[in-house]
């Protein structure tokens, strides 16, 4: 296990009742990620997670290359999805295969290396600690390396749209680096089945009024995650499948 | 009458046929069918009477027939189209819970493989 780092609460708590705490070395930790089409990416991501964490769990969205075969030969648990049925779908599955099989806390992490190893400890540490139900990686209050303006512009825009449809207050919105303990994962249940599951689990957590941190995490950016990331366009229509799914849900 | 009163009688007249065969034949969705049957009746209706759908019009406070009819149209399409869009979604949901089922039943945990 990597050692935790100090953790540096963002957001104050609105705990009342602190979780009773989960001790690092023995918590059951699970990594869960959803890969679609990622056989070049996913190796090094496993690679560089499996020396510290045991248990991770990758869940391949119907992808047409051989990322089951990279999962499967890396020698983690591998979920297939028969069709492709979208990130939000595929990260509840392999969130209540971590449930099924005892995970304490459940960490979603990118298979495409945009997300850093090294700052799991620091995701970890609120839900550890019981001060929080769940922890958000916050690249604004982190550090991103590559991105894009146009980027930036978009997720400030999805920060304010946040605010006013969901109510919560937080500094990054799409940003899949999480920790959950295994009650406040099994509390939420992500019915956006594409990328809107993000604001989905904001909603949730300032609906069912669970306990929050924002954590500093580092996102880095490549050519091949920007050429496979969510245009500025795509953007407006998550925002859409967003704003669909909370009247008919 | 006219050269497409003609036709759209026809046509109808095939429409209301087959779904009066298949409400009598039929054991389960039979409401389904008998609906069907009066919207091809009505439409019959409107199209070789169209004095009657005016008449129709001006009891309801409508000016005109053909608005009756524009009216009634769009909200039929406003109500299929949301029934729809809600199905779609509902069956959308079954598809993700049976992918998943099907993907945690078939969970694979290999060795690590050395090359």
């Amino acid at each position: 296990m990597l050692a935790i780092k100090p953790y540096e609460s963002v957001v104050p708590s609105i705990a009342t009742n602190p979780l009773p705490t989960l001790a690092a070395d023995s918590a059951s930790i699970w990594i869960v990620i959803a890969a679609y089409n990622e056989t070049s990416r996913l190796g090094k991501t496993l690679a560089e997670l499996l020396p510290h964490y045991s248990n991770v769990v990758v869940v391949d969205d119907g992808s047409r290359d051989d990322t089951a075969a990279v999962a499967e030969k890396a020698g983690v648990w591998t979920l297939r999805h028969p069709i492709n049925r979208g990130q939000g779908a595929a990260l509840q599955t392999g969130i209540d295969f971590a449930i099924q099989t005892g995970a304490d806390v459940i960490v979603t992490f990118d298979a495409d290396g945009q997300h850093d190893p090294a700052d799991i400890p620091a995701i970890l540490a609120p839900v550890l600690a019981g001060t929080a139900d769940i922890a958000l990686g916050s690249r604004f209050l982190g550090k991103t390396i590559g991105m894009p303006f146009s980027r930036r512009v978009v997720l400030k825009l999805a920060v304010i749209f946040t605010r006013i449809v969901s109510q919560i207050k937080v500094t990054d919105t799409h940003n899949g680096f999480r920790s959950f303990s295994r009650s406040a994962a099994t509390a939420i249940r992500i019915y956006q089945d594409r990328m809107a599951h993000a604001s989905e689990i904001l909603d949730e957590i300032r609906r069912q009024g669970l306990r929050y941190a924002e954590v500093p995490v580092t996102i880095r950016y490549t050519a091949g995650t920007l050429a496979k990331g969510q245009s500025s366009f795509n953007a407006v229509r998550i925002a859409w499948q967003f704003l669909v799914g909370k009247v008919t849900k | 009458m006219n050269t497409f009163q003609v036709v759209s009688l026809i046509l109808l007249a095939v429409l209301f046929l087959r779904d009066l065969r298949k409400w009598v034949r039929a054991r389960s969705g039979r409401g389904v069918r008998m609906l069907r049957c009066i919207v091809w009746a009505g439409a019959a209706v409107a199209i070789t009477m169209p004095d009657q759908l005016t008449y129709l019009a001006l009891h309801l406070g409508i000016h005109r027939g053909a608005d009756l009819v524009l009216y009634v149209t769009v909200l039929a399409f406003l109500w299929v189209s949301f029934t729809l869009y809600t199905r779609s979604l509902r069956l959308e949901r079954e598809l993700t819970s049976l992918t998943r089922h099907l993907a945690i039943r078939d969970a694979v945990h290999k060795p690590v493989q050395s090359d």
